[in-house]
This record gives C-alpha cells, sequence and structure tokens, in this order.
C-alpha cells in the first residue's frame, strides 16, 4: 500500500485593528448600526479616492518584523478585478506584484516532536469587503467593514498535518491579538480568517498534485479535524483510482466532512495592474528599526528562553506562551523568589488560573511576591500542601504575605523531623495488631498508619517524610 | 477678475443654451448663493464628472441619470470657499471619453462658432459655455486633451495643469494616472486667479502635490528658448500653419530663440495612451454595476444584474473602451500590451524631461485642424488620432496650455505651449504675453457668432 504525505499551505487574513479605515477616515468600527462609518472613498462613489492609512503601514511592518519576514522598503498598491455586490468598487486594493513583507517563518512542533520552520511567502495589505446580509429574497449590504485594513498572511506549503496547520494558526493568532495588539481577535466576527490549500501525493515524492481550497477553517475546534478530513477524502479518492479535482470546498461541522463550494473552472483572471490613485510605498529603514523597538518578545524565542531559563514542562510552556500576562507574572513572582521555579510555575498554572482568569489577567489581585513567598514555604517545607492552599486562600482573602500569615498563625508551624520521627514511632507503637498484618504483606495498611500519624501531628507534617518515617519505623520491627 | 455679471449670464444661458446644449442642469438664478472672497462673482460651470454636493452627476451617462452627488470635489470645494458660484453642469462625452462630445447620451453640444460643428469633446460642453459667455469660466477634465482640443475648438484657453496640481477628489475616474482637471477660460489671466485659489496638496488625493507659485512673472520672451517638434510640423494641417508659422515669428521677433527638437516617439502616444486609458477605466468603470447606483435592468442574479445594466445603459465607445482594457489587462496580454505600453510611456517621459533640459517650452498645435462638422465625424479611429498633439502632456504630467492664435475660415485655430514639471506659472506667463501679442481678446470676441447676438 501507498503511504501519503500532506502539502498543506494557509491563507490567513488578519483584521486590523486600527483607529480609521485604511484608506479612507471612517472610524473602524464594523459593529456600529449598518452603514454609520461610511463616506464616499469607502461606498466607492465616483471621483472618491484612497489615501493610505500611516497607522495600518506601522501594523503591517510590525507584523512582518514578528513573522520573521523582509520588510520591502518599496511595495505597490495594486487592483485586484472582480466583480462582487459586497465590493464597493468592483475591484480590491491589494498588494500583488511586491507586498509589504516577503518570507518569514514561524516554528511547528512535528508529529516526532521536532521543531521545523513553515515559510511564510508574502505578507501583504488589502482592504476588507463590505458585508452582505440575505433578508428572503433580498440582500442588504452593510459598508461598515467595507476598507477596514486586513493583512493576508501566505504560509509556503510547509504544513503536513491539520495539527500543524492548528499549531501554525494558532501561533499567528498569538502574534497579532496577544503579542502585538493589532487584531481584535474575535473568531466570531471573522477578526482571522483561514483558508487552506491541500493536496497529497506518495510520501517522499516532490510532486505538487492538484490541491483543493478548504475555506473558513477559522476555528481553534475544527481546524486540525477540516484539514485531516480532507487529507484522508483525497487518499480515498486516489486509492479508488480517481483524480482529485480543483475545487473550493466548505467544512460542515454537523457532518464533520468538507463539501464542494464552487468548482474552478480554469484561473480566475484578476487582472492585476498597479493602483494609480496610490502609487508605491515607500518606507524607510530607520522606520523599521525603530519598529523593530517596540517589538515585544515573541513566541519561539521566548519558548527557547523560558525552557533555558525555567525548565519547566511542556503544559506550562504552552499556557506561558499562548497568555503572555501570566508569563509576565510568572517571571515577576521567579525574579524576587529564592523558590524553585518549578514550585512557583506549577502555583501559577495550578491554583491561581483556578481562581483568576487567563483571559482576562491584568488586573490580578496576588502579587506574584506573594506566590514566590507561599513557593518558598512550600519548598523550605515550612508547610505542606494542604497548608499551602490554606494559606493561599487565605491570602486572596486578606491579601497578606504568606510569611506574615504563618508567622501569625501556630497552626501553620511545621514540626521539626525528631518529632516527626516520635510520632510515628508512637503510631507503630500503639497499633501492634496492624503492624503485624503489615509485616506479613499488607503493604496497602501504610495508608493507614501515615494518616493516624498525620492526624497526631495536627497536620503539621510534611506527609511524604512522615510516610518516610513510618515506612523506616515498620521496617525496623522486622528485624 | 472682472466678471460678466450674473444676470448676463443667465441672459446668456436663457438665450443660448437650447441651440448649444452646453448645459446638462442649470442652477436656477434665485437659488444661486452669492460667496464672498477674492473669486466673488465668478460665475463656474462645472463638468458633469465633477462631484458638486446637491447637483446633479451624470458623466454624461444614462447609468447615472438621477444621481445626485453626496459630497462636492476639493476644486469646486476651494473655489466656492475663495467665492465662486456655480452655474450649472456641463455636458460631456459620456464618461470623458470622446473628442466631440457626440458620446453624451444627453444630445450633441454644438460649438458656439458654427452651429453645425463640435465644439470638441470631452469637455465640449465647458468649452462651448466659456465661449458664449454662459459662465466666467468652467471646470473641464483633461485625460488625453479633452481640456486643450475643445478650447482650440472653440477661441478659449484650455489649461491642464501638471499631474497632481489640482486634487482629483471628485472627479469621475477615466484613466487615473492621466486624469487632471483642467480650466478654460477667455483669459489668461483668469486661470491664474482660480489657480491661486484651488491649487495645491489636498490630504484626500494621495497623489496631489504642492502647488507651484502662480504669481505673475515678467515674461522676457528675449531670455526664452522654444522648441518645436520636427515630426508634429508634418502632421499639421493646413488650416493650423499659418496661424502657428506667425506665431513662431512672432516670438522670434521678441527674441525668442527657436530649438527645433526631434520626438521620435510621436507615433506610439496613440498606442500607449489607449492602452494605459482604457485599462485604467475599465477598472474605474466596475463600480457601475446597476446595483449601487440608479439606472438597474433586473437580472435573476448579481452577475445576471450586472450584465443587463451595463450592457444596456453604457454606451457604444464606453462599452469599447472597457473592452479593450479589459483585454489589454487579461493575463496572456499584460506583457505585450499594459506592461509595454507602461514602459513606452517612461521612454516618452524621458524624452520630454530631455527637451527641458534645451528649452523652456514646447510650441505645438492644439489640434492638427479647426472645429469639424457633427455630422463629419472621423470614424472610431480617426478620431483617436485628434489626440496626437495633446497626448504627451498626459503621459508626462507635464503642464499645457491651448490658446488662441488665429482663425481659418472664420473659425479658431488653437496652438499648445507645454512645459517642465510644475512650471506652469511659465506656461501662464507666456499665454498672457501671446494675448497681448499674437490673438488679442477682442478678436476672439468678435469671432464667436454667439457674442453678436
Ligand atoms: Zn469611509
Amino acid at each position: 500500500m501507498t503511504r501519503y504525505e500532506a502539502v498543506i499551505g494557509l491563507e490567513i487574513h488578519v483584521q486590523i485593528q486600527t483607529a480609521t479605515k485604511a484608506f479612507c477616515r471612517c472610524e473602524g468600527d464594523y459593529n456600529a448600526p449598518p452603514n454609520r462609518n461610511i463616506c464616499p472613498v469607502c461606498t466607492g462613489a465616483p471621483g472618491a479616492l484612497p489615501v493610505l492609512s500611516d497607522e495600518f503601514v506601522a501594523r503591517a511592518v510590525r507584523l512582518c518584523l514578528a513573522l520573521g519576514a523582509r520588510v520591502n522598503l518599496l511595495s505597490t498598491f495594486d487592483r485586484k478585478n472582480y466583480f462582487y455586490p459586497d465590493m464597493p468598487k468592483n475591484y480590491q486594493i491589494t498588494q500583488f506584484f511586491t507586498p509589504i513583507g516577503s518570507e518569514g517563518r514561524l516554528l511547528v512542533t512535528g508529529a516526532d516532536g521536532v521543531e521545523r520552520a513553515i515559510g511564510i511567502e508574502r505578507i501583504h495589505m488589502e482592504e476588507d469587503t463590505a458585508r452582505s446580509a440575505h433578508l428572503g429574497e433580498r440582500t442588504l449590504l452593510n459598508f461598515n467593514r467595507a476598507g477596514l485594513p486586513l493583512i493576508e498572511v501566505v504560509s509556503h506549503p510547509d504544513l503536513k498535518s491539520g495539527e500543524e496547520a492548528a499549531q501554525y494558526f494558532k501561533k499567528i493568532y498569538d502574534i497579532a491579538v496577544k503579542y502585538l495588539g493589532i487584531c481584535r481577535g474575535n473568531m466570531e466576527e471573522g477578526n482571522l480568517r483561514c483558508d487552506a490549500n491541500i493536496s497529497i501525493r506518495p510520501a517522499g515524492s516532490t510532486a505538487l498534485n492538484t490541491k483543493t481550497e478548504v475555506k473558513n477553517v477559522n476555528s481553534f475546534a475544527f481546524i486540525a479535524k477540516a484539514i485531516d478530513h480532507e487529507i484522508e477524502r483525497q487518499i480515498a479518492i486516489v486509492e479508488a483510482g480517481g483524480e482529485v479535482e480543483s475545487e473550493t470546498r466548505l467544512w460542515n461541522p454537523k457532518l464533520k466532512r468538507t463539501e464542494t463550494m464552487r468548482k474552478k473552472s480554469g484561473r480566475n483572471d484578476y487582472r492585476y495592474f498597479n493602483e494609480p490613485d496610490l502609487g508605491p510605498l515607500r518606507i524607510t529603514a530607520e522606520f523599521v528599526e525603530e519598529l523593530r523597538t517596540t517589538l515585544p518578545e515573541l513566541p519561539d524565542d521566548k519558548r527557547r528562553r523560558l525552557r533555558e531559563a525555567y525548565g519547566i514542562n511542556n503544559e506550562q510552556l504552552d499556557l506561558f506562551i499562548g497568555y503572555p500576562a501570566v508569563c509576565e507574572y510568572f517571571e515577576r513572582a521567579s525574579s524576587s523568589a529564592t523558590a524553585s521555579f518549578s514550585t512557583i510555575a506549577a502555583w501559577t498554572s495550578g491554583e491561581l488560573l483556578r481562581v483568576e482568569d487567563k483571559e482576562n489577567f491584568g488586573a490580578v489581585q496576588t502579587p506574584p511576591e506573594h506566590i514566590a513567598s507561599l513557593a518558598r514555604l512550600i519548598d523550605t517545607k515550612k508547610v505542606n500542601g494542604p497548608q499551602a492552599k490554606e494559606i493561599f486562600a487565605i491570602m486572596r482573602e486578606t491579601g497578606s504575605d504568606p510569611e506574615e500569615i504563618v508567622k501569625n498563625d501556630p497552626r501553620f508551624t511545621a514540626i521539626g523531623d525528631d518529632e516527626t520521627a516520635a510520632i510515628a514511632a508512637a503510631v507503630v507503637a500503639d497499633h501492634p495488631a496492624e503492624t503485624e498484618k503489615y509485616l506479613g504483606g499488607r503493604e496497602n495498611l501504610l495508608g493507614f498508619f501515615v494518616g493516624q500519624a498525620m492526624k497526631r501531628a495536627k497536620g503539621k507534617a510534611d506527609p511524604a517524610k512522615m510516610s518516610e518515617l513510618v515506612k523506616k519505623e515498620l521496617t525496623n520491627r522486622k528485624k | 477678475m472682472e466678471t460678466l455679471g450674473v444676470k448676463d449670464i443667465y441672459g446668456n444661458i436663457a438665450a443660448h443654451n437650447g441651440a448649444l446644449n452646453a448645459y446638462l442642469q442649470v442652477v436656477p438664478e434665485e437659488r444661486l448663493k452669492p460667496g464672498a472672497g477674492p473669486l466673488s462673482g465668478v460665475c463656474l460651470g462645472v463638468k458633469d464628472n465633477i462631484a458638486v454636493a446637491g447637483l446633479q452627476l451624470t458623466c454624461g451617462s444614462k447609468l447615472l441619470e438621477t444621481y445626485v452627488a453626496p459630497y462636492t470635489a476639493t476644486v469646486v470645494e476651494r473655489l466656492v470657499a475663495a467665492g465662486a458660484t456655480v452655474t450649472g453642469k456641463l455636458n460631456l462625452d459620456e464618461f470623458a471619453m470622446g473628442s466631440a462630445t457626440t458620446y453624451s447620451a444627453y444630445g450633441d453640444t454644438k460649438n458656439p462658432w458654427d452651429e453645425e460643428r463640435t465644439p470638441g469633446g470631452s469637455s465640449g460642453g465647458s468649452a462651448a459655455a466659456v465661449a458664449a459667455k454662459m459662465c466666467d469660466i468652467a471646470l473641464g477634465s483633461d485625460t488625453g486633451g479633452s481640456v486643450r482640443q475643445p478650447a482650440s475648438y472653440c477661441g478659449i484657453y484650455g489649461y491642464k495643469p501638471t499631474y497632481g496640481t489640482l486634487s482629483r477628489y471628485g472627479l469621475t475616474a477615466f484613466a487615473s494616472s492621466l486624469d487632471q482637471i483642467g480650466i478654460l477660460a477667455r483669459r489668461p489671466g483668469h486661470i491664474r486667479e482660480l489657480m491661486q485659489v484651488a491649487a495645491g496638496r489636498d490630504g484626500r488625493d494621495a497623489t496631489s502635490i504642492e502647488a507651484p507659485s502662480f504669481d505673475a512673472q515678467a515674461f522676457d520672451p528675449a531670455k526664452m528658448r522654444i522648441g518645436v517638434i520636427a515630426e508634429y510640423e508634418k502632421n499639421m494641417g493646413p488650416a493650423v500653419r499659418p496661424a502657428y508659422d506667425r506665431c513662431i515669428e512672432t516670438l522670434k521677433k521678441a527674441g525668442a530663440t527657436i530649438v527645433p527638437l526631434s520626438f521620435p516617439e510621436y507615433d506610439t502616444v496613440i498606442s500607449v495612451y489607449q492602452v494605459i486609458a482604457t485599462a485604467e477605466a475599465s477598472a474605474n468603470l466596475a463600480r457601475f454595476d446597476g446595483i449601487r447606483y440608479t439606472a438597474r435592468a433586473e437580472g435573476c442574479s448579481f452577475r445576471e444584474t450586472t450584465a443587463a445594466s451595463r450592457g444596456r445603459w453604457f454606451g457604444a465607445e464606453v462599452k469599447r473602451r472597457i473592452l479593450l482594457g479589459t483585454w489589454v489587462l487579461s493575463r496572456a496580454y499584460y506583457d505585450s500590451y499594459y506592461l509595454r505600453a507602461a514602459k513606452v510611456r517612461t521612454v516618452i517621459l524621458n524624452r520630454w524631461k530631455e527637451f527641458f533640459g534645451k528649452v523652456d517650452m514646447v510650441l505645438t498645435p492644439a489640434t492638427a485642424g479647426t472645429a469639424f462638422k457633427r455630422a463629419e465625424q472621423p470614424d472610431t479611429f480617426a478620431l483617436y488620432l485628434e489626440d496626437l498633439f495633446t497626448i504627451p502632456a498626459n503621459l508626462t504630467g507635464m503642464p499645457a496650455i491651448a490658446f488662441p492664435a488665429g482663425t481659418h475660415d472664420r473659425l479658431p485655430v488653437g496652438l499648445q505651449l507645454t512645459a517642465d514639471l510644475s512650471r506652469d506659472g511659465l506656461l501662464l506667463d507666456a499665454a498672457a504675453w501671446l494675448e497681448k501679442n499674437v490673438m488679442g481678446f477682442a478678436t476672439i470676441e468678435r469671432g464667436c457668432r454667439h457674442d453678436a447676438i
């Protein structure tokens, strides 16, 4: 049987959040009452002309830099000609001949656990279309969205699976929404849209076979499923001796399959030519360098650094990469602490996120120093697990530093190793029958002894230490 | 500016517009809002492809028959702010595509010098209205000569500024990289006064530029080097030749140096222009799809409605150019037509830049002959040749002015001066000198038959 591999490229449209639209000074709020934020320019009135928004350019350059792309100091605006009811001018202003950004890259982790760079062919600026709504036989047009700034990020066909595509899409989402803050990131409202081009070939081959385009796979919930389904569909066709047809398909989330949207008859001819109303866009190297200094640390670099600096696990890494604010909190806690990074990471990602919303982590009420101080108490065994949880709750309630809480509350003064050993010995001595059974092979009785001992210690002993000492005491009796 | 006065202008409109069909829409006299400022009292006619809020904007097309402009063009806005008053909208070839105003969906405009003849085009309504004193001054648009050729046929001045000097915001685009709003006037001084107010950078037009000075400078022909182009002299008709020779004689006598130039690419200008202009037009006119504008031929789908509306309401010339433009941009022909035309355009620009290393201005005819009879309109391709002398200024973006230089058979003859980029002031200085020394104001006034009425 032939083994196949998939060839996948993604085209991602990122709607850029700016004060104004791309080519006019209308407000960029598409949720205003229908056709409120419109003017002659974005409705394509005769005689109106586009004027490029500087803010849009700056944001596009920052996205290029964040995606490791080359920023072209001279790029072109071009007209893409096609008729569509939601296109005010029946052409779209885009960047076809020379985009603002070329040849970027992002890392994904393959099924084998190895990181691979996915090439980004081009990053270009363009304008959004109006939005149509169907009302019975009628189509209503809302031009609030017409002319909003969009950036399209086109990958090379370097992705190999639905899972990799999902990772890549998520990473672009994180960069645009969470790291650069240039996109609202509302998927239901189409702030990020993703189309996938998919073909298959025998594993190891370099052929590029007929591809299908799966539209609107812009959901983290189903992007991987939709792509994997399409790969399997194509394999089934080829296995049955058929040929994959060039077409545009849509994912049906109910039936969990892709369906034909339209067949592609020949290539569309968009008759691109330079937009004479704008002329080429020229920016300076200084402008680009200035914007580079405004970039935050980006996911790939951050992951490498966190892994090396803190040695935390992958799950925690994913969390910190996906939620920069949580990560910043963790790093602040770590910088002030003499506690171990793993304890701080565990408490930040665990207990703290059970009570704080990671999506909205800005105004967290617990200072990172308090988590650090709690971690220190745990690391130095001054408190045990259940006590730490109690202290955490008190800390949340009172806003006090855990060190203070412990100092002022005798319940949290842990007993020392000698006292722990004495309790262990006493408990074993008090239960000769159980001791005999234990020594006879009923090793699960250990829990019973530890439980009794902890009760006697009023919870102030370290359970692990207690367990160790009880076991030692019992083993000693064997002799 | 010495103005004609609202009363006389409305008298002339009442007397002549029925015959000439220059105005498509006249603002009723009682609704005129007199303005204050340097242009106070100036009655401004506006070509009907330039937006004036509240007035119609038909572009000479059936497709926009009931469309009313929702905003005002920057140039009009600035002129009105300086006191000018808009008297109405002037006839044109549909979407400014034509050279005789015969392609208007609202009937021909007639030449005030001879109603059997064309006023030229596409700003024929503007030229006729100015010549027949139905306004003080008019705005036109010039993509390949659409201001200068009708000005020349009607015995007035027609000026196309350096590309970008007048904002295009509000001018319905025909070919965006060639279009400029131009001015038609009876006196060159009027043009200067308008430019002092209207020119300059506009935040709503990314291609607009800072304006050069339009203050009058002393014009000394003895310091001028005037270029003449051998290839153009060969293509000049017999009606134009005497006026051309006389103009050169006058300049020479005044001490100007006449410098012969060669423009070997002259015979490519029509093709280059037709490819670029139609390509841009095919996109610019795509918005008129029968969905957003008034006339809609009903079809079952968007595609059908669009095709039916465009098929029904666009005129034959507009369709011809859209088809041509669509074709030259198509993937299979882009390189051999559009891209090649763009390259030749650069060659032509470099040639003219080279000219202005040697001379201050270039003198050519504005048209090959005088206004032809409307009944004897040349065929489509012969009509395209009308623009031979005027197109280079559009391809290069350079300023040019057509000026009356004589008459032939009781019809005006126009010549043209072209200058280097942003040397518009020099052109107007020269035109003022020519007005005094080549063809006086009074002579033109007598020639225009309608003026005698
Ligand atoms: Zn707008």
